[in-house]
């Protein structure tokens, strides 16, 4: 899976209303699907102000979605995500508008 | 124009379906429609048969969202999407079909429900797409 961010956060905007993040999952079979699921749960968890879309790497293509938004790849994830992945996103969430 | 609420039931900016339920009060097709929870629908057709309608605002909705609807609603009959700034991929149209659940717009379902296999119904850019890559 892969995580971007888009939309006024990440164009770095001082106002905006929510962060917006998008999973990207390779396979739209149903457990890659319920992966994602968790994955966007997992980060609600942390970030309530997060948006969170998820979309197969078919229907990212379909929609041209990275592109329109210009998202911003954050972070990739093989397999199953860890503790250390989530924590890599957060920081690197927390940190993006310093950078 | 993003969705108005990015996350799950993507509930409508105004809270509610108005222009939704106005149409379905005004289809020949439709027999009476029950507001179940903000996001879903039980609309009774003329015809007896009772489908379970999931709406929502979601800008992209793809299978994932699909599965996470149906994990905290129950198995579903359709699903509207209703803004025109959102839409829906062809792969959970595809898939929905293979469960005999119809995605649609507003528009495409009231056109669906004049269909007995509803779910089948394709717009004709759908129909184009389908034939482009030998689905049907």
């Amino acid at each position: 899976m892969s995580i971007y961010g888009f939309g006024s956060y990440f164009k770095g905007a001082s106002a905006y209303q929510d962060i917006d993040l998008l999973i990207v999952h390779n396979s739209t079979d149903y457990s890659a699907c319920l992966a994602a699921i968790s994955l966007k749960n997992s980060i609600l968890q942390e970030i309530g102000s997060a948006g969170v879309s998820i979309l197969s790497r078919v229907a990212e293509l379909e929609f041209d979605f990275i592109q329109r938004s210009q998202a911003i790849l954050l972070v990739e994830i093989e397999g199953s995500y860890k503790d250390s992945e989530l924590m890599e996103l957060f920081r690197k969430v927390n940190t993006y508008k310093k950078t | 124009m993003p969705a108005h609420n990015d996350n799950f039931p993507w509930m409508s900016y105004y809270g509610n379906y108005n222009f939704f339920e106005q149409r379905m009060r005004e289809h020949t097709k439709v027999d009476t429609i029950e507001r179940v929870n903000p996001s879903v629908y039980s609309i009774m057709l003329t015809d007896g048969r009772k489908l379970k309608v999931f709406i929502c605002e979601c800008y992209s909705f793809d299978t994932a969202e699909y599965i996470e609807s149906c994990e905290n609603y129950g198995p579903v009959q359709a699903v509207v999407i209703s803004s025109n700034w959102c839409g829906y991929s062809l792969d959970v149209k595809r898939h929905c079909m293979s469960e005999q659940v119809g995605v649609f717009d507003t528009a495409g379902f009231m056109a669906a429900i004049n269909k007995n296999e509803y779910w089948t119904y394709l717009t004709e850019y759908e129909r184009e797409c389908f034939k482009e890559n030998g689905w049907r």
